[in-house]
């Protein structure tokens, strides 16, 4: 049995080959394992990464310490990481320098292969305070200047989140929550940076 | 004019072929060719239409044999096998299949399918549902289905709508997870056209 659907395979894959003439070998990348906030729990990573085996362990209000309880996880592996936004809130500004040593030592405690890493992005949720922006970009900054000694790779789409000095709305429906085509902008970016 | 007629005649004979062929599209994604025999075999070719690279696009082969055991219960067995052009994944499995016509207006649906998924590993996933008449041409679907809409075995409510005209069906399907955000609804489209006669 198991000889008839080897058999079945190895005839797919030569048609396959025949028609396509696009042999690959594996990227590297194997399976991917997404973790963060609300951005990665509500990503339908299905949907978007169809022929990927992936692992969705996003966590409504999760933030760093979401990340620093999955320590040592990572090892052989390539995970996705999108994670501050909830942090970010109530954090005073005297903070940001303390609060991106102990992002980066999260990510780095990972032990990932790979790790990929999606900025805070831009937000404009009702209670927010004035200088939210202006915050996010600071703690973007220190992180990102972290980050750049590291074996992580940052995806920055921040810009791209970015319209007037706030939150695109055309990729959002409530100043938080991304639509489908702000998980088309992540998704997008991520295959462009798993080549 | 002439090369008009030449493809005209060239064109006939595959009329006749065509009889029992069918075009359709699964959940969105996939594209389907596929040919009837009258002994209740068939054979499908299904190509996937994702916004991947062309590699990445995922090829799969399926037979399916139907049996009608009464006028009111039927059964199919349809294994197939799927791999991607650049051979990152491949599955494999037989997808067993059971209608009864309850009512003249109500239909009970009921399968499993023994999935295998050179990543995910073995799953067995099932999917039980009903279908009724609204009116003539038209039905309505609810379904509890664990079947993998693409590569994951997930939990999810169906509910949609069936429509039946003479050599074509359209079902658009609303998927909502059981397990997970409402927020990752997905809204489906299938459809399926028997070029000749009425199949459907």
């Amino acid at each position: 049995m198991n000889k008839m659907f080897l058999d079945i395979r190895r005839l797919l894959l030569i048609i396959c080959l025949l028609i396509g003439g696009t042999a690959c070998s594996d990227d590297g990348y194997g399976n991917l394992i997404f973790i963060g906030d609300s951005h990665v729990e509500r990503w339908d990573l299905a949907v978007f990464f169809p022929t990927r085996d992936v692992t969705n362990l996003g966590k409504y209000g999760a933030g760093i310490s979401w990340i620093e309880s999955h320590a040592g996880m990572g090892v052989g592996q390539t995970i996705v990481v999108m994670i501050g936004t909830n942090d970010v809130v109530n954090l005073p500004w005297d903070q940001f320098d303390k609060y991106a040593e102990r992002y980066v030592n999260a990510l780095m405690d990972l032990n990932a292969e790979h790790l990929m890493l999606f900025p805070i992005l831009p937000r404009c949720a009702a209670g927010d305070s004035d200088d939210m922006i202006e915050r996010i970009g600071e703690i973007n900054g220190k992180i990102k200047s972290k980050v750049e000694k590291t074996i992580i790779s940052y995806i920055n789409v921040y810009d791209t989140f970015l319209k007037e000095n706030n939150l695109n709305m055309d990729y959002s429906y409530d100043g938080l929550h991304l639509n489908d085509a702000g998980y088309e902008v992540l998704s997008e970016a991520l295959k462009k940076e798993m080549g | 004019m002439k090369r008009f007629l030449i493809i005209i005649l060239l064109f006939m004979p595959s009329l006749y072929i065509a009889a029992q062929c069918f075009i359709a599209i699964r959940d969105n994604r996939y594209a389907q060719l596929g040919y009837d025999w009258k002994s209740g075999w068939s054979i499908t070719v299904e190509h996937s239409i994702f916004s991947e690279e062309f590699k990445y696009q995922y090829v799969r082969l399926e037979g399916q044999y139907e049996k009608s055991v009464s006028e009111k219960l039927s059964f199919s067995a349809m294994p197939y096998a799927g791999i991607t052009y650049c051979n990152n994944f491949y599955n494999w499995g037989i997808h067993i299949h059971a209608t009864c016509r309850l009512l003249t207006w109500l239909i009970l649906e009921g399968s499993f399918n023994l999935h295998y998924d050179s990543d995910y590993k073995y799953g067995t996933c099932y999917m039980g549902g009903i279908k009724t008449g609204i009116c003539r041409d038209m039905a309505l679907i609810l379904k509890y289905s664990t079947i993998p809409e693409y590569r994951i075995k997930e939990k999810r409510f169906k509910l949609g709508l069936e429509f039946n005209v003479r050599n074509l069906m359209v079902s658009p399907v609303v998927s909502l997870p059981v397990d997970k955000s409402m927020r990752n609804f997905r809204m489906l489209f299938g459809m399926k056209y028997y070029f000749g006669a009425n199949k459907i």
